[in-house]
């Protein structure tokens, strides 16, 4: 299935059935965001911006952590939130890593995917937007950036902003919509890295080596 | 030091209320600072040196009480968004005064006015303090919220009856249909006092209730009108919460009789009341009790007047507690009709009326429980509008009391107790709030 027109992302963002609409919301200039003639719908930057800290952890290793803690509250811990609003700044520095939130609200149906795709226009500043690119169907929530400035030059970033691109794909044969370790979260920062499955299948592993 | 620190902080909606605050404190403190260089003149007596450094002690301790004052006013505790709604409904009410808003970690809210007289009368004045004070526009207004788990987003609706204090004093009070009431109620003091007339200390306590009580009902009243049901529900909840006996006191009319007054007014308007939509919408009797099962209801006055004599309360005081909660229900149509009359004269916008109700819960309830929070309103992608605090507190409330559990948000296994339910309602409502206020920001740019 090939990407959703323009056109065809207005009317799925204008149906009746809640469950089929997709949500993006606000949109605060939606003839702007929205374009027939393109086949992608622009998101913005949001106001929660999370700096990692990397001089207080050794490495990030999930089986090193108390399991019987919140992995993430463990998680959180690499992190400082920083709350910018409308008309103030922050910057990002060369080769600095900081994850941000749009500022839409996001909330796909189940027969809808999507990517987020930086702009160009960021991208030949050095600014890589998104490394986990793919949304899945039935997500809800923010979507969290990853924002790199690869460039030599720090980057002044303000909230409002058009920073990234939203891709919608059809996905066939679909169901039902999971809910994903996000659904419905509005706090950008990570909250586990495997499932309890996976952690206690490598944990096992791990005690056999060691 | 401490102060310029805090000056470089960020408070909640880059309301310019702290601020404020702080330059007052940093002008006490220069006024110190000049009272000690003063006190360095050459020549100076000693006694007078002392004085001057006596005095400039106590201005130091007086600005660190001001700074205590003002704990809790950091976005560590009041999140950036919450301020600017709860700031706008003082503005459309016609509330210009300087004001902050910080939270602390008790089930408590509070508006406390600051006369400009606090800062008056202080010998040689700063520049900086007489500068601070024309800036502020008098009274400052502290309101005092919850903090932590206390502050789940639907419970600000609270702040409605705090900002209706502050307007009691706006209203032209015509009581002249309750007088008779009134006479009434003392010819029945009098008669459970065994006396003939009542002295004037007893007279002084009537009337002081009188009037708390009434501020009381105003407040209720302002809040209903300003936030439906969200303010029924919120005051049930904290009600109940503080548990106990029955809460009648010399400040607080009775709890029961509160919510029972709030309660007759949401069954205002037949099949298009609050209650009915209430029902309609969530296929839930909305019951006087519906969410303050635990709340002990008031007797009746001879056990009133019993247990307040038990309690060391003099006789006096004992028989106009107990003939005054008899008498009150008479005068809550009078206090609420009022209020509805000084708010369409004045504010008729700000009226959260029972369609808006219909409405809201139409567009965003289904919609709240698939985890898309109320942000805005409307079909056309060009005309949509932001939703109001209002209407957030409702979807809020109308989730929180009847569909937690079909909110379809992520949760571990062992939320038996919807708790981290609880938290992801909070977070998408303040995600509500966050974004309905960009959108207004934005296109008021």
């Amino acid at each position: 299935m090939g990407a959703l027109s323009g056109e065809r992302i207005r009317q799925r963002l204008i149906g009746d059935l809640p469950d089929d609409r997709l949500v993006v919301s606000p949109l605060l200039e939606p003839d702007e965001q929205l374009r027939d003639d393109q086949a992608s719908i622009d998101v913005r930057l949001g106001f929660e911006f999370a700096l990692i800290a990397p001089s207080l952890h050794a490495s990030v290793d999930e089986f090193e952590a108390n399991r019987s803690a919140s992995a993430s509250a463990t998680l959180s811990t690499l992190y400082t939130k920083q709350y910018v609003p409308f008309g103030q700044r922050i910057v990002i520095h060369p080769h600095q890593f900081i994850l941000a939130a749009t500022l839409e609200y996001l909330r796909l149906p189940k027969d809808l995917m999507a990517y987020v795709i930086g702009r160009s226009t960021w991208g030949r500043l050095g600014l890589i937007v998104a490394t986990a690119v793919g949304i899945q169907p039935g997500f809800a929530g923010t979507l969290t950036l990853e924002l790199r400035n690869l460039g030599e030059t720090p980057l002044s970033l303000y909230p409002g902003q058009v920073i990234a691109q939203l891709f919608f794909h059809a996905v066939e044969g679909a169901t039902a919509a999971g809910l994903g370790q996000y659904s419905g979260a509005v706090d950008l920062l990570p909250r586990q890295m495997s499932s309890e499955r996976s952690h206690k299948k490598i944990a096992a592993l791990k005690s056999l080596r060691s | 030091m401490q102060v310029t620190h805090l000056l470089s902080q960020r408070y909640p909606g880059d309301l310019v209320g702290p601020k404020r605050w702080l330059m007052l404190v940093s002008g006490l403190l220069d006024t110190a600072d000049g009272y000690l260089s003063e006190s360095d003149r050459p020549r100076i007596a000693a006694s007078e040196a002392l004085n001057l450094i006596r005095d400039s002690v106590k201005l130091g301790t007086e600005a660190y009480d001001c700074l205590a004052f003002i704990r809790g006013a950091s976005t560590d505790e009041i999140p950036y968004p919450i301020a600017p709604p709860l700031k706008r409904w003082f503005d459309n009410l016609q509330l210009p005064n300087s004001t902050f808003f910080r939270a602390e970690l008790v089930a408590n809210y509070e508006l406390r006015p600051i006369p400009e007289q606090y800062f008056l009368g202080i010998r040689n004045p700063s520049a900086s303090l007489t500068a601070a004070i024309k800036q502020v526009t008098w009274p400052f207004l502290r309101v005092t919220v919850p903090s932590g788990a206390f502050a789940i987003i639907p419970h600000l609706a609270i702040v409605a009856h705090e900002i209706g204090h502050a307007l009691y004093t706006k209203i032209s009070w015509d009581l002249t249909a309750f007088s008779a009431e009134g006479d009434a109620v003392k010819r029945r003091i009098m008669a459970r006092l065994g006396v003939t007339s009542l002295d004037l200390s007893t007279q002084k306590f009537m009337s002081n209730l009188f009037s708390r009580w009434f501020q009381e009902f105003s407040a209720d009243a302002f809040a209903l009108y300003l936030t439906g049901p969200a303010i029924f529900f919120s005051l049930s909840e904290l009600m109940q919460f503080r548990g106990g006996s029955y809460t009648l006191s010399d400040t607080h009319p009775a709890s029961d009789l509160r919510l029972s007054a709030l309660y007759e007014r949401l069954n205002d308007g037949g099949e298009q009341s609050f209650s009915k939509l209430f029902k309609k919408h969530t296929a839930q009797e909305l019951t006087q009790d519906f969410n303050s099962h635990l709340l002990q209801l008031t007797p009746n006055a001879d056990k009133i007047f019993a247990d307040a004599v038990a309690k060391k309360i003099t006789n006096e005081h004992a028989a106009v507690l107990a003939e005054v909660h008899t008498s009150m229900p008479k005068a809550v149509q009078l206090v609420y009709d009022h209020v509805y009359a000084y708010l369409q004269a004045n504010a008729a916008d700000a009226i959260y009326t029972p369609d808006q109700y219909d409405k809201d819960l139409t567009d965003h309830l289904e919609p709240m429980l698939a985890a898309v929070p109320p942000i805005e309103s409307g079909s056309d992608l060009r005309r949509k509008t932001s939703t109001e605090f209002a209407t957030i507190l409702n979807v809020g409330w109308a989730v929180l009391l009847t569909k937690l559990p079909d909110l379809r948000v992520k949760t571990s296994g062992a939320d038996q107790f919807h708790c981290e339910r609880l938290e992801r309602l909070h977070g998408l409502l303040l995600k509500a709030v966050e974004l309905s206020e960009a959108k207004r920001t934005w296109q008021s740019a």
